[in-house]
């Protein structure tokens, strides 16, 4: 982060790097992203719409879908579709990069690497991971509400009323922050197990599985903790 | 006359129980084109890595440009890095990059030169190298004469006071190593870069080397 605000603030940026980064990390995901949210969004509205006001609490539907679309599945699905795509593309990159003697050369020819691999791919996927989570909360949504035209959850009209009298700030806040840190986990994770490759074309699978796990353990490990913390306060 | 590489009792390699080189003693003044023969795991390329910063000495003392180099910081790297003109063994060019890409890296993000500055530096070298077929190609593309010739322009495009060639001549046809002396030839005679080339075999061909040395385990040895 110290290196792209130096870069930013001394206009040396390439900005072509950093949306190159962003695209390949963040668009290309929007097809699988786009259908993962339509379904989670489908499933969590047709059943709460369904089985909430059985229990006579149909008043929290619009709390709890909020809650849990934008603050606890849609997150950490939109996570596990990044470091599906992400985490082992970047780690072989680099690893590849590292075993070819590109990253030698690249700081033999006076170039940090900083610059054009570690800092374009970390905020690309950083970014993305905050705009693809944003997004699969608004696709879960539609998702919900198509449940609810199809007369499978509470009629529409009433969806639509609930979710506007509980939506507040945080739902907005919360996707953001959990984006940054799963963006966080998973581009350190990624780039710090690429750079551990060596010079053998063999411990580039090594080090991508290890990414991979990593990756999954603490992102599950950030979400137990969101929720134990959140229940507790 | 200004001594651009020196070496002192230097220990040379990738580990420190057993260097490849453990003692080498060199000197290079500018305009003293040289030329390092030895054989395959001498440690020729562990030299080059020496040289650009990227392996430390395990014994000894290394100074560029009169600069002390054994624990160089950060600005003191760079500033060497960017005097040297570095053609690497195998040419070594980034694979997810074009060739304009690939000749461009140490001017955009080394100099952070505008794209407008650095086409107007490469021009003139697209028409002598004839690479305007080539610039929006990518590495996987290319023949290994094609990947040393891009490499070898990456190398000189920035005037370097020293050209360091890892190898130059290897995979090379006869018409590419005619080429690549041509080009050696030109450099030597302009007189502005010092050329140091480490090669596998010695050639006969390279009249323009001041020096040929013969590097073994025991350091150095004049050929010519």
């Amino acid at each position: 982060m110290y290196d792209f605000l130096r870069l930013a603030l001394t206009r040396k940026l390439s900005l072509h790097l950093y949306l190159h980064a962003i695209v390949t990390a963040g668009l290309s995901a929007l097809p699988i992203i786009s259908i993962v949210a339509l379904l989670v969004g489908a499933g969590i509205v047709a059943e709460t719409g369904i089985e909430l006001p059985k229990l006579g609490i149909q008043n929290l539907v619009g709390a709890i879908v909020l809650h849990v679309i934008f603050g606890i599945v849609g997150p950490f699905a939109t996570a596990l579709i990044v470091i599906a795509r992400s985490t082992s593309g970047l780690a072989v990159e680099i690893g590849n990069m590292r075993v070819s003697g590109e990253l030698d050369t690249i700081e033999m020819l006076g170039v940090n690497l900083s610059y054009i691999i570690i800092t374009p791919n970390m905020v690309g996927i950083i970014v993305s991971t905050i705009a693809l989570t944003f997004y699969f909360g608004i696709v879960a949504m539609v998702g919900g509400f198509a449940m609810a035209l199809m007369g499978l959850s509470m009629p529409i009209a009433t969806l639509v009323r609930i979710i506007e009298t509980n939506i507040r700030l945080s739902d907005l806040l919360l996707p953001l922050l959990e984006g940054l840190f799963y963006g966080l986990i998973i581009s350190t994770v990624s780039v710090y197990h690429g750079l551990r490759v060596r010079r053998s074309p063999a411990e580039v699978p090594k080090e991508t599985r290890l990414a991979l796990v990593s990756a999954l353990a603490l992102s599950t490990v950030t979400l137990s903790l969101y929720l134990i913390f959140s229940s507790l306060t | 006359m200004e001594t651009l590489i020196e070496f002192q009792g230097a220990a040379i390699g990738y580990s420190r129980e057993a260097p490849l080189i453990p003692r080498l003693t060199m000197s290079l003044k500018k305009g003293d084109h040289t030329m390092i023969v030895g054989h395959c795991g001498v440690g020729k390329s562990a030299l080059v890595k020496t040289i650009m910063g990227i392996l430390s000495l395990w014994d000894g003392t290394y100074q560029a440009f009169e600069r002390g180099m054994e624990n160089p910081s950060e600005p003191l790297l760079s500033y060497v890095r960017k005097k040297i003109g570095l053609l690497p063994d195998r040419g070594i060019l980034l694979q997810n990059m074009t060739v304009f890409q690939n000749i461009a890296l140490p001017l955009r993000f080394g100099h952070f030169f505008s794209i407008d500055k650095v086409r107007d530096r490469i021009e003139p070298y697209i028409e002598e190298f004839s690479l305007e077929p080539l610039l929006e190609l990518y590495p996987c593309d290319l023949n290994i004469d094609q990947i040393k010739k891009i490499g070898f322009v990456r190398a000189i495009l920035n005037d370097p006071d020293l050209l360091l060639l890892d190898d130059p001549y290897e995979g090379l046809d006869d018409e590419g190593f005619e080429k690549m002396n041509r080009s050696l030839k030109n450099i030597a005679e302009k007189g502005a870069t010092t050329i140091l080339a480490l090669s596998r075999k010695s050639v006969d061909r390279s009249p323009h080397f001041k020096n040929v040395l013969r590097l073994t385990q025991d350091g150095l040895t004049e050929i010519r």
